[in-house]
This record gives structure tokens, sequence and C-alpha cells, in this order.
């Protein structure tokens, strides 16, 4: 009987580690969206190094947001509770989208098991980081489908102050650490001002479509043959995002974590479609084309995973 | 109420409304499509007036404008109502209006469908974004090209992926979309 109560013991302690690291996802993702704060980071990606700030402020009319580039070309994101606007000077563009309701990272089910199947959540204890106690919680992939995450959360406000995102064998993909922050000390407009004009640049607009009665339907047109376990289609959409206003068909695919974004749309006459990977940090895309149509997916995920979603795209015969 | 918004588009559209009164318009018309309409007709009355309409354009698009004439009250306007409107450190604000009147205009100007908008007007000088425009209503399309049209479904997905929540866009600001680099 003894080795039972071990096991007991064991799986009780698992589940309080897990649901304490939780608790502290769940106040880290809280503190991201609620506090004011100012802060600069560097975010480092393979080989390279980036600085940026970022300017985040609640009020009642609820968040704004300015993310900007220090080194590099100045490319500037800013964001609402109704519109994100991308601002990049190199290959002078505007974008801009309607944003959507921020959810909490991560989007831990209340269920841990279902998460547990796909992650296993650590509570890894204290640790300093940049001057700040923080605690250190780990995020940790059980295949090679997904990415894992570590956590630095600062222990007094709850704020993140470092991240890692690692691939399976848990190596460092992108690491973001705050090098200054300042938390409630009231923010300014002008910080939250974009230095950036826009003049004469181009400008892109995303807009869901308008279906036409033809569209007129909720399932869409294509569907997908291979998804790693546990990821589910959570959202699904007509859009505009081609220059020439046809539509496109967005799904979106998530295991809770990680999310993964379908893109279908007709090629244009005489156009040749693009295939292949590409990457920007731990973002990967893979473009393939299907039956005339250009498939485009892109997701926080391994270059292996959206591959292998781009490939199993098809049209229902 | 709705008189006055009228007589602030007019006056925005104449560039000449007070800034703070401009974001309050603006945070308007985001959230109301018939007064997001309205500024584009007023847009197309004003380029009418003062005869700025680019030589090409759909078959139609004169009907429309003279539509609009019909429907609306003259607009007074004096000069061009992107004068002043891309200086040197403007709003973004400010900048997101120049988008939203150059994605209006284009919404006017196609004939495949007057409801559907479109996603793409190029700005700088107001002719150019106004051709631009055209160019897209009568030609066929492409599905951009390169890492650009990556980018543009970066900031899409990034919208939808769950991990905005950290310290979202960060990769878009970061750096470029590379094409067959190992993760």
């Amino acid at each position: 009987m003894r080795w039972l109560v071990v096991v007991l013991l064991t799986a009780a302690g698992q589940v309080v580690a897990g649901e304490s690291a939780r608790q502290w996802l769940d106040d880290m993702s809280a503190a991201l969206q609620t506090l004011d704060y100012d802060g600069t980071f560097v975010y480092l990606h393979g080989d390279k190094l980036e600085t940026m700030r970022i300017v985040h402020q609640l009020k009642e009319g609820g968040e704004k947001e300015r993310l900007v580039a220090l080194t590099g070309s100045p490319r500037e994101v800013l964001r609402d509770d109704r519109v994100v606007t991308c601002i990049m000077p190199d290959n002078k563009s505007v974008m801009i989208g309607m944003s959507r309701p921020r959810q909490p990272f991560p989007e831990v089910p209340r269920d841990l098991d279902a998460l547990s199947r796909y992650y296993h959540l650590e509570d890894a204890g204290e640790d300093r980081m940049a001057g700040y106690e923080t605690r250190v919680i780990k995020i940790k992939p059980k295949d090679a489908f997904r990415y894992g995450y570590s956590f630095w959360i600062d222990t007094n406000t709850r704020m993140l102050i470092k991240y890692d995102l690692t691939g399976a064998q848990g190596r460092a993909i992108e690491q973001v650490m705050f090098t200054s922050l300042d938390i409630g000390k009231g923010i300014s407009a002008e910080a939250l001002k974009p230095s950036l004009s826009g003049d004469g640049y181009t400008w892109h607009r995303q807009e869901n479509a308008k279906r036409r009665p033809q569209q007129n339907t909720d399932a869409p047109g294509w569907t997908v043959g291979s998804l790693p376990a546990g990821f589910r289609m959570v959202n699904f959409q007509h859009k505009r995002i081609r220059r020439d206003g046809a539509s496109t068909e967005h799904m979106v695919f998530s295991d809770g974590l990680a999310t993964v974004s379908v893109y279908v749309e007709k090629l244009a006459e005489g156009k040749t479609p693009v295939t292949g990977p590409s990457n920007m940090g731990a973002m990967n895309a893979y473009r393939a084309a299907v039956d005339g149509y250009q498939v485009t997916v892109i997701g926080e995920v391994p270059r292996a995973t959206v591959q292998m979603i781009a490939h199993s795209v098809s049209r229902p015969s | 109420m709705k008189e006055k918004l009228h007589e602030q588009l007019s006056a925005l559209v104449d560039n000449e409304l007070e800034e703070p009164e401009q974001a309050l318009l603006f945070r308007q018309l985001a959230g109301d499509a018939q007064l997001s309409q309205r500024l584009s007709r007023y847009q197309l009355i004003s380029d009418a007036l003062q005869n700025h309409l680019p030589a090409r354009f759909a078959s139609g698009f004169h009907r429309r404008v003279q539509a609009a004439l019909s429907d609306e009250p003259p607009v007074h306007a004096q000069h061009s109502i992107l004068d002043g409107w891309f200086k040197p450190v403007a709003g973004v604000a400010l900048a997101a209006s120049v988008a939203m009147v150059a994605v209006l205009s284009l919404q006017s100007v196609r004939e495949d469908g007057a409801d559907e908008v479109p996603v793409l007007a190029s700005a700088g000088v107001r002719d150019s974004y106004i051709r631009a425009a055209a160019d897209d209503a009568v030609q066929s399309g492409e599905p951009g090209k390169g890492a650009q049209n990556l980018e543009i479904y970066l900031a899409n997905h990034s919208e939808y992926a769950v991990s905005r929540g950290i310290l979202p866009y960060v990769r878009l600001v970061g750096h470029d979309m590379n094409p067959d680099n190992k993760d």
C-alpha cells in the first residue's frame, strides 16, 4: 500500500504545482493587461538582438499600447481596444486592422488535465533576474509540434520580467528581457503617440468581408487534414486581406497555448503561387499551392507543424 | 446631434477641425458605418468640386459622384482636403483617418459590389492615392509579394494568437520575415 500512497501524494503534488503555476500565469496575464508600465526590453532571436520600448496604459477608455523598435528600422505598433496600427518605415507601409478583445495568456483551460496531455506546467521556484525577485514558471511541450515557454514573473507586481520560448529540446528560440521598467508611475499622452507620420506610405486595411449570399455559410470551404493532437478550430472568417479585395478564408486553430492561422485565397489569373517556409523569430509560416489557391499557414509553432498543416489543406470534393 | 456630426465631417474634409474634435470624430467614425459612408461622400464631393478627380476611374464613377452630389448639401471646400494632412509627425489618429478616407474612396469606385470593403489604398499625395484606388478597382489583383505580404498575415494573425497577451507584435516590430530560415 505504501507505493500507492507515494503515487497518490506525487500526483497530488503535481496537481498543486500545476495549480500554483497556473495562478502565477493568471496573475502575470492580468498584470500585463491592467498595469500602467513603460519599459525597455531586449529581444533576442537567433544571433540578432533588438531593443524595444513598450508603453502600456489602462484607462476608462480601455487599454492603449505602443511598441517601438529602438534599434534597426524604427517600426511601431499602436494598439487600443478598437484598432491596431503597424507602421513599417522600412517598406513604407502602414497596416491597420481591428483589434480583438485580449485573452489572458496562456488561455490555460480550467481543466488542467486537458492541457497536461500536451504540456507540462512547472513551478520552478524563485530566481533573481534583472534586479527583480522572480518566480519561474515553465511550460514544456510533450511533442515536437509546439514550443515551450519559461516565464520570470516579478513576485511583487506579478509583471513579466523575462520570457524564453524554447524548442522541443529546450533550446531558446526567442528571449525577451526587460532592462528597465517603470510600473504605475503614470503614462503621458506623449509616450503613446507615434513618432512616425506615415507620410508617403502605402496603407493596408484589413477587414472582415461582408459575405455575399453565395458565401453565406458558417463552415469553411476548405479542410485541414493533419493537425497536431489537441488543436481545434477556434475561429473562422472570410476576410479581405488581398490587394484586390478578393475574399480570403481564414481558419484559426489552437491547443489553448499555441495558435495557427490558415489563410486560403484564390490565385489571380496568371500569378505564380509562392511556396515554401519563412520565419520571423518563433513565428513560422509555410505557403503552398492547392488547386489554383494560395495557402498560407502561420503560427507560433515549429516549422514542421505549419508545413504539415499546409500540405494537408484541401477542398472537399 | 447628427447635424453637428455632419458639420464636423464637413470641417474635417475642409481640414478645419480642431485636433481634440478630430480625435472624438475618429472614434465615432470607427464605430459608425453610416457616418463613415457619409465621410466618403463628402470626400468625393470635395474632389468633384475641386476638379481633382483622376482621369481614370471605373465606369459609373461619375454617376456615383452625381448621385452623391444630389444627396448631400454642398460642401464648401476651399482647398485640397489633404493639404496639411500629411504633415510630418502627424498623430496616428489623423493618419488612420487618412487611410480610412482613402479606403472609403476606393469603396466608392468599386463596381463589383459596393458593400465590399477593399484593403489597400496608397497614400502620399491625394491624386496618387485616388489613382491607386481606381487602379485597384479596375484591375485584377495579386496576392501581394514576398515578405511584405507575409507581414500582413502576421499582423492579422497576431490578433488571434493566444500568446499576444505576452508582448504583442514583438516579432513584427523586431525584424523582417526571413525566407527559408531554420527555427
